[in-house]
């Protein structure tokens, strides 16, 4: 459907890919992967025709339109626009045929000639069938199923747009460019705004949906069940493997380890070729064998291994002991006006705990993670904190925290009460920051960046108590195994927000569940909380089930 | 595949699925492949080599079959004055002007098909995401949409069929009773079959009719021999 062809795009002196050739399939489910800043974004924008290309060509079908959700979005609704009419702007031109059939409709009742009225038939009749096959009908329907699916309600559909918070504007992009089903779509980390039964939804949606699908994201999980091809956009070239997400992983390490045998393999032959040739090149009787290896050595390819993979890596550094009690939360609660967040929160936190907080979208994870970090204050109840203990806090948007117009290197200079100026330098060096990269102004940073950078503020305090709203948005697969990996070594206790599946897993030990206003804490991984709450749902159901056939039966002896 | 009862393996026993039936032979096949205890409807199912994707390889049309379907159908009148009363005289089940769109809002369905004249449509436009999707819009080509709404009533009454092919390029429309005999199941099968070859898109390449099936509805599909029929159609 999309052939592009010896494409080349550079930003300044940077290339960040040439010659690269990709052909998107009707029906293709793939996965654009690659580290921050690989150009994975660039090629979306430049394939939605946001963005124009150096050089090459991007052929598209005569019919093929396609739908780009970017990672960051600045909306700008109209504050008049309800969520139901910005949705269905996604059908202007069948919506505008219903129209004009409504004034049809208006004029064949008018006093026409008959050959007037033919012609207003006509035109009727084929505007009738046009929209019963564009399924103008169903248009409804289909808006519902994909914005309740996204977690939007029945009341929401009146609500303005502008009444949304930034996440669930994102929602309503997203919503838009599902329902006009392009034959394209390419999606730039959808998951990161999405709670878990959203990304639950989106991955059935993009199962069965009709067209292609393109997807940039951080979430393995995800990746793993929707895609069936994944293309890595590595050192300005393009290499597609077929297979899932996992398979791609297993696959890049045997095509690296096959590169390198086959490089040692080279350099073995280059090396006894060169030999040969200066041990006899002054030699008469062996001046034709020389030639053939002069000759060979021209023609043989050389093996280029792609530089290593940039990944950052950092400890958390040893924290001060607290004391056995973290923290106790009791009876605490909070509302903004008449609306509950939630109620009568009881839990306590033991050292050494990853407590994960759990709950849809809006349930009020970050209120009580912002309670804890004291950003909030409770409306009731009391919080108090253990003996000993140091906390520190990395917020769900880092840029909310970190100062726009200072450089990458005064950011972290500031935090720093008592640390030389090597040490900041070798902090963000294992942060990726590198030579000029720390004179950088933070707002120019991308959104992985940002999200590195706020972490390695994070490393200056020594703290006992992290506490984490969503800290793997925006940060690629591989810098996320790093976090994992320095998270699981951290010796202090952690509470995090999260909706990377995969993450959750790998780490809580213990969850907190906001639920309809109400918080609940589970002693138990993810995988356990889960399968815990799928039985007892099973049991209430039967439970149900068996009073209702019980009444059924006393009915009927009656 | 489901298990089929005895009565249905029965049927499929006496149809050969490799063989395309003339279509005489045809319909003396099909009653009795009919085994349930109702009178069974005769269903006609044909792939045509169309993409309704393009507008000009729609195939669309109607047409009263000569024996009707066998069923009857409720129709309901939208019309007022002079033509609300030719309704009532002409059969109408239903006659009623804006009072009866109000009903039709609150959700009362108890009709078969929808006639409206002219001048009552741009009422009948407000209940037009009631009827769409029910396919009971008028609609002047169909003839559902009419001043002459006497010869629309009884050609509904008597048996007036819509065929539409689907986004596949099938046709399923039903020709009649297993009560009616083969020979009025066949007469309305050519009259239709005839119907839609008249009814060829100026668009439609290569092979028009790509298969054509007959069965009762709880019966097996007995495969007919479309050139057979459509020479029977020409002689």
């Amino acid at each position: 459907m999309i052939h592009i062809n010896g494409l080349r795009k550079r930003y300044g002196d940077k290339l960040l890919f040439e010659n690269l050739d990709l052909h998107i399939r009707p029906r293709e489910r793939m996965a654009l992967a690659g580290e921050n800043g690989s150009g994975k974004t660039t090629l979306m924008r430049i394939i939605s025709g946001m963005e124009e290309e150096d050089a090459g060509t991007v052929n598209k079908a005569g019919h093929v339109r396609t739908g780009y959700l970017p990672q960051f979005l600045h909306t700008g609704y109209d504050g008049q626009v309800t969520l139901y009419d910005e949705v269905r702007k996604a059908f202007g031109k069948i919506y505008a045929k219903a129209d004009r059939m409504r004034e049809l409709e208006f004029s064949m009742g008018e006093d026409l000639s008959p050959e007037e009225f033919e012609k207003v038939s006509t035109r009727y009749s084929d505007l009738l069938e046009e929209l019963t096959q564009d399924g103008y009908y169903e248009l409804d329907a289909r808006i519902k199923i994909v914005l309740f699916g996204l977690g939007f309600t029945e009341s929401d559909l009146e609500k303005k747009c502008t009444d949304f918070s930034g996440g669930w504007q994102m929602r309503i992009y997203l919503a838009r460019i599902l329902i006009e089903q392009p034959e394209v779509l390419l999606l730039d980390e959808p998951t990161n705004h999405l709670d878990i039964e959203s990304c639950n939804w989106l991955e059935e949606f993009i199962r069965g949906y009709p067209g292609a699908v393109v997807l940039v994201s951080h979430d393995r999980y995800f990746l793993d069940s929707t895609v069936t091809r994944v293309a890595e956009l590595y050192a300005g070239e393009l290499r597609c493997y077929t297979g899932n997400f996992t398979k791609f992983e297993e696959m890049r390490e045997l095509y690296i380890d096959d590169l390198h045998k086959k490089a040692d393999q080279y350099e073995q032959t280059v090396e006894k070729a060169e030999r040969f040739i200066t041990r006899f090149r002054a030699k008469n009787t062996k001046s034709t064998q020389v030639q053939s290896r002069v000759k060979m050595l021209a023609r043989i390819e050389e093996v280029k291994i792609p530089p290593k993979r940039r990944t950052i890596r950092f400890r958390f550094p040893r924290a001060p002991h607290s004391g056995h009690r973290v923290l106790r939360v009791t009876d605490a609660g909070k509302q903004y006006g008449s609306n509950i967040v939630f109620m009568g929160a009881e839990f306590e936190v033991e050292r050494g705990e990853r407590v994960a907080v759990l709950g849809k979208n809006g349930a009020g994870k970050t209120t009580l993670i912002k309670i804890i970090a004291g950003v909030v204050t409770a409306d009731s109840g009391t919080m108090e904190l253990g003996h000993n203990v140091t906390m520190d806090y990395y917020a769900q948007e880092p840029s909310e925290v970190l100062n726009h117009d200072r450089t990458v290197y005064e950011e972290l200079y500031g935090e720093a009460e008592d640390y030389q100026v090597p040490e900041i330098r070798s902090i963000l060096g294992a942060f990726l920051f590198c030579d000029d990269d720390v004179h950088k102004k933070v707002k120019v940073l991308s959104g992985g960046e940002r999200s590195r950078l706020a972490l390695a503020r994070m490393l200056l305090r020594k703290s006992n108590l992290l506490i984490l709203d969503e800290p793997t948005n925006h940060l690629d697969i591989y810098s996320k195994d790093v976090l994992m990996d320095a998270l699981k070594y951290f010796e202090g206790t952690i509470i995090f927000v999260s909706h990377d599946r995969w993450f959750i897993d790998q780490l809580a030990t213990k969850v907190i569940y906001i639920q309809d206003g109400e918080a609940g804490s589970y002693n138990g991984g993810y995988e356990d909380f889960l399968r815990n709450r799928a039985r007892r749902e099973q049991e209430e159901r039967e439970l149900r089930a068996g009073s209702d056939s019980r009444e059924r039966k006393k009915k009927n002896d009656r | 595949m489901p298990a089929r009862g005895k009565k249905y393996r029965n049927s499929e026993s006496k149809v050969d699925a490799s063989r395309a039936y003339p279509v005489n032979e045809a319909f003396d096949l099909v009653p009795e492949t009919a085994c349930a205890r109702f009178d069974e409807t005769v269903l006609m199912s044909m792939n045509l080599g169309v993409d309704p994707k393009y507008a000009d390889q729609q195939v669309r049309s109607t047409l009263v079959l000569p024996h009707g379907t066998g069923k009857s159908k409720r129709v309901l009148v939208i019309a007022q004055g002079d033509k609300e009363k030719e309704a009532r005289e002409a059969g109408a089940d239903f006659v009623g002007g804006e009072d009866i769109i109000e009903k039709i809002q609150k959700g009362w369905l108890d009709f078969d098909a929808v006639i409206a004249t002219p001048d009552m449509m741009r009422f009948v436009g407000k209940i037009g995401k009631v009827l769409g999707p029910r396919g009971m819009m008028p609609n002047p080509k169909v003839g559902t949409a009419t001043n002459e709404v006497a010869r629309a009533i009884s050609e509904i009454k008597s048996g007036k069929v819509e065929f539409k092919v689907d986004k596949q390029g099938n046709l399923h429309v039903p020709i009649g009773k297993i009560s009616f005999g083969s020979a009025k199941l066949r007469e309305n099968f050519m009259a239709l079959y005839q119907a839609i070859w008249k009814a060829k898109p100026s668009g439609a390449k290569g092979t028009y009719v790509k298969s054509c099936y007959i069965s009762s509805c709880m019966g097996p599909a007995i495969r007919v021999d479309y050139n057979e029929a459509k020479k029977v159609m020409e002689a």
